[in-house]
């Protein structure tokens, strides 16, 4: 039988209704912060109903625009053809609704810098030339992930805009083109004012002819909160959430620290008497059930969840728990819903209670949704700190957006950039075969490794200049206005104007280099089981006639995860010379470089590794590469401790503060059985303790996945965690379940 | 100093409080009809036929270093070292210096045996073990000897001296069905654990079938059963809770 969308629908439908019935937070011994119940009220359901029903989008109107424009500079020209768009698409209030402003972009006019619609250059030639297309088999590139500015939304609005504005005039004067560009600015603010307006007009509209008196008191009510905001600060929970709302269509990706920027408005209100837990928390839902609209059901992304990220805990920017009851409510209410976004990251710090981290661990493994991922706040914000030179209050205010990809509210990350870190060991063992058997110790060797990671290095970085240079040609006015930087600079956010910008490259293949590194030093070197010869004979035959060989890497071979100083000294001499090489280096926008490890939506560490000869890990020539900070997926160790402290301690400089993801399969037993349960949470605890970067669980046997890649049919609703992102594992490519079936399932006795 | 070890876990939660690494030595004594780890059996290093090597010699210096390397999950749990088997203490001298090494590094200790052994082994290891996990495989002196190939009074004149030096004991069952779950047996256990004050608790371990493939890539023979139904478990704790007065758990 052939899963269709149809067929999914139908069934989570059937599974959600089924599940309203129940309380899904219940007190018990088990789950001593678990309190609270489902707070899905009628209203709730039905618009969630609609949502999963795909009959939410509002449809835009097509605007003819003067071709005299054509002679405008052009910021002038976006922002004018923007503001005419925006003053002409109608509102749609539906029954329910009282959230408003949804605004839809049809592709005309340079938009929202996430969707592509606000960089066309990109789309134009970056698309056909790179997207998905390996560069000299070493670099792949893809996407950036953006959070507009959202506190700087709700507690100043668009008037605050308006000032900085003027204050860039002043500083500018004189400079044509940053003038233009901030005239374009303004006419895009113009528009945006134009909508709320035409909003407010809308909900007085169907006050008058509504018949039910509650649902137009409810109406006159979101009139006066469109009147308010965005164009005004928020003065209450509900407004802040409008805002939110409403500008969301601006930069449709991360919300960002939502439970940290929308928790005094709440608490205010609280104290007033204006909300209650409950009311709120219906506000919450409703504002997450339009996010996850926003993406179609059509779109092979729907099932994944990254195009909305949010984050909830960690350091205040002043360096305190921001952890509180409103960050609790938040994750409730997100659970409530069977939505795939937001997804959610959950930052830990040394302060966090346990009792925090364990409620976040419940809500995670029992979210059929997979959406919850953990990430450790030490090493980023010192990171953030130490190599990108952000004072600490920004460092500590980071958040994390689609697939893991860290950056700041008002900022975006340059991640979607993807390098196969294995090619320089196979060449080091092809192009330099001579040189690898003349080293005599293992200290020539390391070196001549190093010379070859730089190489690669100084090649994947030029092949970004190159990117880079294409994606700044693009001009956009409407998203800048929301991210850091652009305003006071005066620019579009990748022609300089992006303060908050954390360029990532990914390296893929990362687990397969430290185990080759590690293979190479204990056969060669220390245990000389085999020569230099030997081995790249074996390598450049693909193992054939040299299965004894083979055999005996795969039998005793040393493999990074096992947490002995060994393997632990290999991984970090890897990302010191990584680390080494980042040294002084700026991007193309100017930004210090940093590393990850993830792949993100797309297989490219399949991609890179059928294209990447055998490797003396033992990996086949075309067989996929590993990813990620822990151990390789095919042949690591098998202890969940082990690869924990290793993974911590992996990186000393902190070069790998980006895109970096740390997976980790548990067997099923740990998360259902309560005693094991609360032992995996002081596990995680410990991890992040110890230095850990980032965690996401999968807690599904191997068993279970190959009978699902089997009988596909059986397994309609089976999620896992890929990298960064979830998803229904009978939809993905082999090339992603054969990875994810390889990952070693690490024990937990 | 050389002991030989067949297996090490980490990251362990059955096996005593806290997260724990379980360090397996290999020989044993006995042989448990049902063992789930033959290849624990004979005190030499073996290969299974596909070549795969059972075993390796190391000192208990190695031994506590590797253990080590998860203080920072004992310190954050509650956890530390169990020394299982085989039969730890059929390797006493290498199995006391494990111990003392892990309480000299201030580790929690803990030691999963059969209880068969001379007692002036265990009075040698005894002050170095916080917790023993000690096996009640069978209660019926004839059927012990039938089913484990060695005498019950030995296992319990051990028992009833550690009973009496005020040692903390955790009684673990492992139950095989229609060997040692009948009624006498069930009721034995319970009056056992209620005889001697140092019982704090009972661990009730169903039948596992996982010897069977080993045994027979080492030419060995187990008992060949299919895994006990998941109730089987709760059942066992059931019944056994009904006769005793200790806390009964399926770890």
């Amino acid at each position: 039988m052939k899963i269709t969308r149809k067929h999914f629908m139908a069934g989570v439908s059937a599974a959600v209704l089924a599940d309203w019935e129940k309380p899904v937070f219940v007190e018990g011994a088990a789950r001593p912060f678990g309190a609270g119940s489902r707070v899905l009220d009628g209203r709730i359901q039905r618009l969630l109903a609609r949502a999963l029903d795909h009959d939410v989008f509002p449809k835009p109107v097509k605007v003819e625009y003067d071709p005299a424009d054509m002679s405008l500079p052009e910021p002038v020209r976006i922002g004018k053809r923007l503001a005419e768009y925006m003053a002409a698409q109608p509102v749609a209030i539906r029954a329910d609704e009282e959230l408003v402003g949804w605004l839809p972009f049809d592709g005309s006019v340079e938009s929202d810098l996430y969707r592509r619609t606000g960089h066309k250059t990109f789309s134009r030639i970056c698309c056909p030339r790179y997207y998905l297309k390996p560069q000299d088999r070493l670099a792949i590139f893809e996407w950036q992930h953006t959070c507009a500015d959202f506190p700087k939304i709700v507690k100043e609005g668009l008037a605050g805009m308006r000032r900085d504005i003027a204050a860039s005039r002043e500083k500018w004067a004189g400079d044509m083109e940053r003038l233009d560009y901030l005239r374009g600015m303004e006419l895009a603010l113009d528009g945006i004012e134009k909508r709320a307006a035409n909003c407010v007009a809308e909900c007085r509209r169907q006050a008058e002819v509504e018949s039910d008196s509650v649902r137009r008191a409810t109406l006159l009510e979101m009139a006066e909160r469109c009147e308010r905001v965005p164009v005004n600060p928020a003065r209450t929970f509900d407004e802040g959430v409008q805002a939110v709302f409403f500008c969301y269509d601006f930069l449709s990706d991360a919300i960002g620290r939502l439970d940290q920027y929308l928790a005094p408005l709440y608490f205010a209100d609280l104290k007033a008497g204006r909300i209650t837990r409950e009311r709120a928390a219906e506000r919450l839902q409703e504002l997450f059930i339009f996010i996850d609209a926003h993406t179609p059901h059509a779109s092979s992304n729907y099932d994944k969840g990254g195009e909305c990220h949010m984050t909830v805990g960690g350091l205040t920017p002043d360096g305190r728990d921001g952890w509180t009851d409103f960050s609790r409510l938040v994750v409730e209410s997100c659970m409530a819903c069977d939505l795939r976004r937001p997804e959610m990251s959950f930052r830990w710090h040394p302060g966090t209670k346990r009792e925090v981290l364990r409620f976040m661990m419940d809500c995670e493994r029992r979210d059929p949704n997979k959406r919850i991922a953990f990430d450790g706040d030490v090493p980023r914000v010192a990171a953030f700190a130490k190599r990108f030179g952000f004072p600490p209050g920004l460092a500590r205010d980071y958040c994390i957006t689609g697939c893991n990809e860290p950056t700041f509210m008002g900022g975006f990350s340059c991640g979607g950039f993807h390098m196969n870190a294995a090619r320089c060991m196979e060449r080091v063992f092809t192009v330099r075969r001579a040189d690898a058997l003349a080293c005599a110790t293992w200290d020539n060797f390391a070196a001549l490794f190093a010379e070859e990671l730089r190489h690669d290095l100084e090649e994947a970085d030029a092949l970004s200049k190159e990117f880079n240079v294409i994606r700044s040609r693009d001009c956009n006015v409407l998203s800048a206005l929301f991210m850091a930087g652009c305003i006071e600079r005066a620019k579009s956010p990748t022609r300089g104007g992006a303060s908050r910008l954390v360029p990532v490259i990914d390296l893929l293949g990362t687990p397969n280099v430290i185990d080759s590194l590690c293979i190479v030093r204990q056969f060669v070197f220390d245990e000389m089981r085999c020569t230099m010869a030997e081995l790249a004979d074996a390598l450049a035959a693909d193992w054939k006639g040299h299965e004894n060989l083979l055999a005996d890497i795969r039998r005793y071979g040393k493999r990074y995860g096992a947490n002995d100083p060994f393997t632990n000294g290999m991984a970090r001499f890897y990302h010191t010379a990584v680390a080494r090489f980042a040294e002084g280096r700026r991007d193309w926008f100017g930004m210090p470089l940093t590393f990850g490890n993830h792949t993100g939506y797309n297989d490219n560490a399949a991609k890179f590794g059928a294209i990447t000869g055998a490797t003396p890990d033992g990996r086949h020539k075309g067989d996929f590469l590993s990813f990620g900070g822990g151990p390789s997926a095919e042949h690591g160790p098998d202890t969940s401790t082990s690869v924990l402290l290793a993974a911590a301690q992996m990186d000393p400089e902190g070069a790998m503060c980006g895109t970096s993801i740390l997976n980790i399969s548990v067997p099923p037993s740990v998360v259902t059985d309560d005693g094991d349960f609360e032992k995996l949470v002081v596990m995680v605890e410990t991890y992040f303790r110890m230095g850990g970067l980032h965690l996401q669980l999968n807690h599904v046997s191997r068993e279970t996945l190959i009978d699902a890649q089997k009988h596909p049919e059986k397994y309609p609703n089976l999620r896992v965690r890929v990298s960064g992102f979830s998803g229904y594992f009978v939809r993905f490519k082999k090339t992603i379940q054969d990875e994810i079936i390889a990952r070693t399932v690490t024990s937990v006795r | 100093m050389e002991g030989t070890l067949f297996n090490v876990w980490k990251g362990a939660t059955k096996d005593g409080p806290g997260i724990r690494t379980v360090v397996a030595l290999k020989g044993c004594p006995l042989r448990c009809v049902w063992c789930h780890s033959p290849e624990s059996w004979s005190y030499a290093i073996e290969k299974y036929s596909n070549g795969e090597t059972v075993g390796w010699k190391t000192t208990p210096e190695k031994v506590v270093e590797e253990v080590l390397r998860d203080k920072p999950f004992y310190d954050a749990s509650g956890g530390g070292i169990t020394l299982a088997g085989g039969e730890a203490l059929a390797q006493p001298d290498f199995c006391r210096e494990i111990l003392r090494l892990s309480k000299a590094a201030g580790l929690h200790t803990a030691i999963e045996t059969s209880g068969y052994a001379p007692l002036k082994v265990i009075e040698s290891v005894e002050p170095f073990v916080d917790l023993w996990l000690y096996d009640i495989k069978l209660l019926d002196p004839a059927n012990c000897m039938k089913y484990t190939e060695r005498p019950l009074k030995p296992v319990l004149e051990n028992m009833r001296h550690l009973n009496a030096a005020k040692r903390r004991i955790v009684m673990r069952c492992p139950m095989i069905p229609g060997i040692n779950d009948g009624e006498a047996e069930i009721k034995a256990r319970g009056a056992l654990a209620d005889e001697l004050d140092a019982v704090e608790s009972i661990d009730v371990l169903p039948y596992v079938p996982y010897g069977i493939d080993k045994a027979h890539r080492l030419g060995l023979k187990v008992y060949e059963a299919p895994q006990p139904p998941p109730e089987y478990g709760p059942a066992i704790v059931a019944r056994l809770s009904r006769l005793t007065r200790k806390p009964v758990h399926l770890p």
